[in-house]
């Protein structure tokens, strides 16, 4: 009877990430995110689960010679992925937003006392960000800022 | 709940079934080994202002303080919550319905139930029951996070009369959640270096439970009280719980002594750590293989008077469990300890 009782539906099933454009995230979002995101006492420590690796931050190494390097290639590809994984629930765009613009809460903001990320959604950084996650696409050849390139 | 009382009107003098009103206080402490205490003080009341009609109603606060795995990441160390509960109900022979209402900082429910109940002969009882359960989901501190789940239920009952010892129930439960069902705290970690994503639960459950209950009253005045449940629901889960209870009544006092046993396997969309992204994925230790077992014991006394106040009652009970997930290697096992006093008067 048990058998009959539990239902069907597959829900173990593989989801493949949003198709976003990773040269604009790399060209363009992740400078923002190093910039805004990466101090060690928030994003830039390695205990959270959205993590960004940046120059003078958190380094996947975790040598210190290597932490003013320009990023790996794992280095930015976990950037990516982190920022992918946080789409669900609209976290990577409100998240860093003033709740009186329609953000959610962010300790960070309260922790530091200078109010959240965003002020609000003119604010060119959170544009740039809305415009990766509404489909923006870069030339795959674009110059990512602190490369060395 | 309806055995519960029929087993405690065989050890309760008669003096106390016809009280006509009655209030009791009911405090209890929980604590655990994941940094959680919780106080719940509840105070009830109960009026019988005819033969057949019944109302009743209870208000109840929980102070929480938790610093458990659930809620620990670098950017937050524990949390300190009170919800509040306020519940009313109204009988009328074989009728009842009832409402409740409960709010946290960041939860709100509103519970309308509806039960009928028909008895044959005084040897077969039927009742069937139906709920539904309206859920407001928050985020402490954050005023745009809105979700909501929805929860509809029906059971059906029936209970022999098998011997004059001897009661038997046997009831069927159905539910189904439709909403947020995740929690906006909890994220899940990938196996690949440096990863982490919210929770992503499944927008609907169905849920099934079967469970029979055997009331035995023994020898002299003593009472055996055990049940047995089946539980599964198409997230995969499948369930088993089995308790028993030994009452002994010892004129004015009544002690029990109880033990209870649950095991379970996990969600289909459970892992402890996920290699790929999956459609559903949860951090939720609830959903994944775990047993626990309580044990423990309650001494209860009640000293029926001639005056207005018939009778006056207090009961202390005292119990322990522990917990043991096979397969959340961040807190493989939980103990604790619950502790409650309660007082109570009948008018």
């Amino acid at each position: 009877m048990l058998f009959v009782l539990v239902g069907c539906q597959p829900l173990d099933q593989p989801r493949s990430l949003p198709s976003l454009d990773e040269p604009y995230f790399r060209c363009r979002v992740q400078p923002i995110l190093g910039r805004s995101c990466a101090a060690f006492a928030c994003h830039g420590d390695g205990l959270r689960y959205f993590r960004v690796f940046a120059r003078n931050r958190l380094r996947m190494t975790g040598k210190e010679g290597d932490r003013n390097a320009a990023l790996s290639d794992a280095e930015r590809a976990a950037n990516f992925e982190s920022a992918l994984a946080m789409i669900d629930g609209d976290f990577l765009l409100r998240k860093p937003l003033a709740s009186e613009a329609g953000g959610y809460f962010h300790r960070g903001a309260e922790i530091f006392g200078e109010g959240n990320v965003f002020a609000d959604t003119n604010d060119p950084d959170y544009r740039t960000l809305a415009a990766w996650l509404n489909g923006a696409k870069e030339d795959p050849a674009c110059i990512e800022p602190g490369s060395d390139q | 709940m309806r055995l519960q009382l029929i087993i405690a009107g065989m050890l309760v003098p008669s003096a106390a079934r016809a009280q006509v009103a009655s209030v009791d206080v009911r405090n209890g402490l929980y604590q655990d080994t994941d940094h959680t205490t919780i106080n719940t003080t509840v105070v009830a009341a109960k009026a019988s202002p005819t033969t057949d009609l019944k109302v009743d109603g209870h208000y109840l606060v929980d102070i929480i303080t938790s610093a458990s795995v659930d809620v620990i990441s670098a950017a937050t160390t524990a949390f300190h919550e009170t919800r509040h509960e306020a519940a009313g109900g109204v009988s009328w022979h074989g009728l009842s319905a009832g409402y409740v209402y409960s709010v946290e900082n960041d939860w709100e429910s509103h519970t309308a139930s509806a039960d009928i109940q028909q008895d044959f002969n005084h040897r077969f009882t039927l009742s069937l029951g139906g709920r539904y359960v309206a859920n407001a989901v928050g985020r402490a501190k954050d005023p745009n996070f809105h979700r909501s789940l929805d929860a509809y239920g029906g059971d059906v009952g029936l209970t022999f009369v098998l011997s004059p010892m001897d009661l038997l129930h046997l009831s069927y439960t159905a539910a189904y959640l439709d909403g947020y069902q995740a929690s906006p705290y909890r994220f899940v970690t990938f196996d690949k270096q440096m990863l982490g994503a919210p929770e992503t639960d499944p927008t609907t459950r169905l849920r099934h439970a079967v469970t029979l209950r055997w009331n035995h009253h023994g020898e002299g005045d003593t009472a055996l009280r055990s049940h047995v449940r089946v539980y599964s629901d198409d997230w995969g889960i499948v369930s088993a719980t089995i308790g028993t209870e030994w009452v002994i009544g010892m004129g004015a006092w009544e002690t029990g002594l109880h033990v209870r046993g649950y095991a379970q396997n996990g969600a289909d969309f459970y892992q402890a750590s996920y290699t790929q992204p999956m459609r559903y994925m949860t951090a939720d230790r609830e959903l994944s293989p775990f047993i626990d077992g309580f044990a423990g014991a309650r001494l209860g006394w009640h000293h029926g008077t001639a005056s207005f106040l018939k009778e006056f009652r207090f009961e202390i009970k005292v119990d322990g469990f522990g917990f043991y997930f096979f397969d959340f290697p961040r807190l493989r096992e939980r103990a604790g300890v619950i502790g409650e006093l309660a007082l109570g008067v009948s008018l």
